[in-house]
């Protein structure tokens, strides 16, 4: 049925297509939103119904749906819908800061730092060294001086070994899966995000003066410092923000979630923070901010207060004090930390799916096939010399740390997943290196979707063989018994 | 419960919202504020905004202030506004439609709204179009048709038809005398447009009548819904007769071939969106398919120069009448982001009003005469042929009746279809006519009604029901209602 499906919406769209070539404008971007997401939906749920993840599903309807194959979406269509890229990486990164509750971590630490060291930094290090090996064949590489062809192997490499909690925590929520290895993983993924945008931005500045542009260290650091202590400092308020209307606002959750998404994703570039560390930082403080100790200092100043409204007026004094107490009025309990990470989960999630769907479509769309088949031999290589390093890596880190076995024998394969935070620093590459022409972002390119098709799977079979899959029990949350939908529904009696 | 509980609750729940409004304006403020310091130094962005050309504060302006006024938009459409509002007699335009309309004019004089926004956002338009006429779609019980009985015939001909009749005879006599008669009868297209959005009739003259009278109210009910098929009908044929050729592009058809072609792509997409829901085995799924499938029906009819409305209306009303479990998750999900859209509508009306053509003011008087002179003769008409069929208060409530979102819609959509400077005119008739004539309407009706009157002084009542909406503790799920036809008014109107 649902291959039936995709074909009528293929032969339907392709016929509307017809109608004028050269699509663009507010309906294109309407009919490339909607395919995106029918297309996606289909494949998904064709792909699991075969044991593959549904995601690897929506990034293959991208591809077929996308410019490269069947052109029903077109390369300006695909610009317009890049909105919903920004939408997603927030609440992606919103969903992994969530699971980061710090004592339940706290234990994997030691894995978590080992893992970063060996298994994160270690490929990185290879991988700077399988370019620079690779160089002779590279021709973007031809005629660089030995300390530029140092320069630029380095910054190439640690932008190859990102990584992306954006398909760690998609592959998690499809099986379901807890436990240690997707814990340990999620953490990892998470500050090896934080390490790649800083050693990027550090290995481009050095890269830069061996072209002889000058480069200032004192403008770097404070670049960076605004990049991510600004991004941590935003996502702390925007995560008490989030964490307080949560609290007080029963209805909409999930178009506030969703909107605040956008307004990370968007105000976020425009003051060059970065939206994934906000939105990270976010989902952190709303699990570990100390809302109860909060609630019950508000309630203690609530109760001083009480006696003045009470002297003010008697009929309403209660409960204007009340009304001074965060907690919530009258008698209504206040919830307990883990349920108000719940419940923005809940919203997170209603939110989600739609906007996953659309942006694993896009991802996979936006994959430049052309671009594979002209670096198709060294992006191989570099997908397996990357693989292999995080595969051993993690091996050996986890032997080190005394980490449970499933970290040692399946964490790896957690790592291998790309997507969008390769793709940015290899755009920033080629902005920052006009000279070396389009072939590093074409390198690039063929990595993260090598990775793009070939690691989810990996991942998932990874998850099913630990036996982590589907001990993920839905979160005690008796107020919700099921997640919110898009938009809220009103009981039957307020209708 | 006691009144010092309801008091206590009412007190605690205005606090709360104040609270809450505060310290959101509050977080903009300091946000915008915040961002204007850091755009200067900034160098562009890659944000889904950087293809608008605007600078950073601009777009950081922009997106705060379209969220902020996307919130608003949800807070008034949410059911315990729309209670409220009714409870004290007000009518939607006049309690958020003229804020809204100025909340747009302030917008676009601020620089929110500005030309590069409402170009980028215009996928938005396309896509509330199609929401509107996929849940107007949705609405269409077949069943109401059945044994359609000959005495509302005679009122849909009177009510509805006499008004339609008077406004084209008198708007086109005055865009023929303004903007001359030409080849191609602009003129009459234009009135045709602003009779038929000046003959609906708002939902909620329905849920007004004496609740004893539950027949007068079905009767009335089925009588909107064939005014509501005839102006879909009538848009169709405008829509193709009227078609805008643009450029050399696109399929050469007579122009009843257009009539063909919206029946068939509404059809079409009507089917595969059934086909689609029938795969869906959540509600999260659900409304994941439900989006995608506006999203292309509205894109397929915009991209093919058709009406949104029209398309969405047929693909909506096929889905409404064919079985589906599916069917109450997508209902509500339709219902709760009408109003917003609408309210959304109107800000956009506001953002691109120009009322410097005097034309446009002589057309909306004369379009006001027209439509409250022949609905008051028709409704009277109606009264001494058939005396039974409705009480004095009720024929004073039909014959004054204001007009609907339904209204706003056609015109907007008129607006997407058609060009010339007389579509600015008809927009501006219809939207001040709107606000105009529900003045004269309160002028005429001086007592509100002893429903109103009662809740208009047992205020106490409203903000206990506030408190119960607000309060964090969400009722247990229940199963979704079911709609009777009586019922539908007050259950669905987004008025």
């Amino acid at each position: 049925m649902k291959v039936l499906l995709l074909i009528a919406l293929a032969v339907f769209v392709l016929a509307v297509r017809a109608f004028a070539p050269e699509a663009s404008g507010a309906s294109a971007t309407a009919i490339g939103a909607g395919v995106l997401l029918l297309a996606g939906f289909f494949a998904g749920s064709l792909f699991k119904a075969v044991g593959l993840p549904k995601l690897t599903g929506y990034l293959a309807a991208g591809i077929l749906f996308g410019p490269q194959v069947l052109a029903v979406i077109s390369p300006a269509m695909l610009a317009d819908l890049s909105v919903f890229k920004g939408i997603a990486v927030a609440l992606l990164a919103l969903t992994a800061g969530l699971e980061m509750d710090v004592p339940t971590i706290r234990p994997l630490f030691r894995s978590v730092r080992w893992i970063l060291l060996i298994a994160v930094l270690g490929t990185t290090a290879l991988l700077a060294l399988g370019v620079y090996l690779l160089a002779p064949t590279l021709d973007f590489m031809a005629g660089l001086e030995p300390a530029q062809l140092v320069a630029v192997a380095i910054a190439l490499g640690i932008a190859i070994s990102a990584q992306s909690p954006a398909v760690v925590v998609a592959v998690r929520d499809e099986t379901a899966a807890d436990g240690p290895l997707v814990k340990t993983i999620l953490a990892v993924v998470v500050f090896a995000d934080l390490i790649v945008i800083i050693l990027f931005a550090v290995a481009t500045t050095l890269a830069k003066t061996t072209f002889g542009e000058s480069a200032d260290p004192l403008q770097t650091a404070l670049t960076l410092g605004w990049h991510v202590g600004g991004s941590i400092l935003a996502g702390a308020v925007l995560g008490i923000v989030l964490g307080f209307f949560v609290r007080q606002v029963e209805s909409g959750r999930a178009l506030f979630v969703a909107a605040l998404a956008f307004a990370i994703a968007e105000v976020g570039e425009r003051l060059h923070l970065d939206p994934l560390v906000i939105a990270l930082t976010a989902g952190i403080v709303i699990r570990n901010f100390p809302w109860a100790r909060i609630t019950h200092w508000a309630s203690a100043v609530a109760r001083a207060l009480r006696p003045a409204f009470h002297a003010a007026d008697p009929a309403v004094g209660p409960a204007a004090a009340s009304a001074f107490d965060p907690a919530l009025p009258a008698s209504a309990e206040p919830p307990h930390e883990p349920a108000l990470a719940n419940h923005v989960h809940h919203a997170v999630e209603a939110a989600g799916f739609p906007v996953y769907i659309a942006f694993f479509a896009i991802a996979g769309a936006g994959v430049h096939l052309d671009s594979l088949v002209v670096a198709i031999l060294p992006a191989s290589i570099l997908v397996t010399v990357r693989g292999f390093g995080f595969w051993l890596g993690t091996r050996y880190a986890a032997h080190l740390a005394d980490a449970p076995p499933v970290v040692g024998r399946f964490g790896g394969f957690g790592l291998m997943p790309q997507a969008g935070l390769a793709l940015a620093l290899a755009a920033l590459f080629v902005q920052s290196f006009p000279t070396l022409g389009a072939g590093t972002g074409d390198l690039v390119f063929s990595i993260v979707a090598m990775n793009e098709m070939v690691a989810p799977v990996l991942f998932r079979l990874a998850i099913l063989k630990s036996g982590e899959a589907g001990r993920l029990s839905a979160p005690p949350d008796h107020d919700h018994p099921a997640p919110t939908p898009l938009v809220s529904v009103d009981s039957p009696s307020e209708s | 419960m006691s009144i010092l509980q309801a008091r206590r609750r009412s007190c605690a729940a205005s606090s709360l919202l104040l609270r809450g409004l505060g310290f959101t304006l509050a977080l903009f403020a300091f946000l915008a504020l915040a961002a204007d310091g850091v755009a200067h130094a900034s160098e562009p962005a890659t944000s889904a905004t950087a293809s608008l050309g605007l600078t950073t504060g601009e777009a950081i302006r922009a997106i705060l202030g379209l969220l902020a006024v996307a919130a608003l938009a949800y807070i008034a459409g949410r059911p315990f506004v729309r209670r409220f509002e009714r409870s004290l007699g007000l009518s939607p335009l006049v309690a958020f439609g003229v804020p809204f309309l100025l909340l747009g004019l302030a917008s676009h004089e601020l620089g929110i709204l500005s030309e590069p926004v409402l170009r980028g956002i215009s996928p938005l338009l396309v896509l509330g179009l199609g929401w509107t006429g996929f849940a107007l779609g949705f609405r269409f019980d077949l069943r109401l048709f059945q044994d359609f009985p000959r005495e509302l015939l005679e009122a849909f001909v009177l009510v509805t038809l006499l008004p339609f009749a008077a406004i084209v005879g008198a708007a086109a006599l005055l865009l023929a005398l303004t903007d001359g008669v030409s080849a191609d009868a602009i003129f009459f297209r234009d009135a045709l447009v602003l009779a038929t959005a000046g003959a609906m009739t708002t939902r909620t003259v329905v849920s007004v009548l004496d609740r004893a009278r539950d027949d007068a109210r079905t009767r009335l009910l089925r009588m909107i819904h064939l005014e509501e098929l005839a102006a879909i009908a009538g848009i169709l044929v405008l829509g193709a007769f009227f078609r805008n050729g643009g450029d050399a592009q696109g399929w050469t058809l007579p122009s009843f071939g257009w009539v063909f072609v919206t029946l068939g792509v509404g059809t079409a997409l009507g089917v595969l969106t059934f086909a689609s829901l029938t795969t869906t085995k959540s509600q999260g799924e659900t409304l994941a398919v439900t989006l995608g499938a506006i999203c292309l029906s509205a894109g397929v009819a915009g991209f093919l120069r058709l009406s949104p409305l029209v398309v969405c209306f047929f693909a909506g009303s096929l889905l409404a009448n064919l079985p589906g479990r599916w069917k109450a998750d997508v209902r509500q999900a339709l219902l709760d982001l009408e109003r917003p859209i609408y309210l959304l509508f109107l800000v956009l009306t506001g953002a691109l009003w120009s009322a410097s053509a005097w034309e446009a003011w002589v057309l909306m008087g004369l379009f006001v005469a027209a439509r409250f002179g022949a609905r008051y003769i028709g409704v009277h008409a109606l009264a001494l042929r058939q005396p039974d069929l409705l009480s004095p208060d009720e024929e004073r409530q039909l014959a004054s009746s204001p007009m609907g979102p339904l209204s706003i819609a056609i015109v907007i959509g008129a607006q997407q279809l058609f060009t010339g400077t007389t579509v600015a005119w008809i927009v501006h008739a219809v939207v001040m006519g709107a606000i105009v004539s529900d003045l004269l309407a309160r002028l005429i009706r001086p007592d509100p009604g002893p429903r109103a009157r009662a809740t208009l002084f047992g205020f106490g009542r409203v903000t206990r029901r506030l408190v119960a909406l607000t309060s964090v503790v969400r009722p247990a799920a229940s199963p979704p209602p079911t709609v009777t036809p009586t019922d539908a008014a007050s259950k669905e109107d987004p008025s």
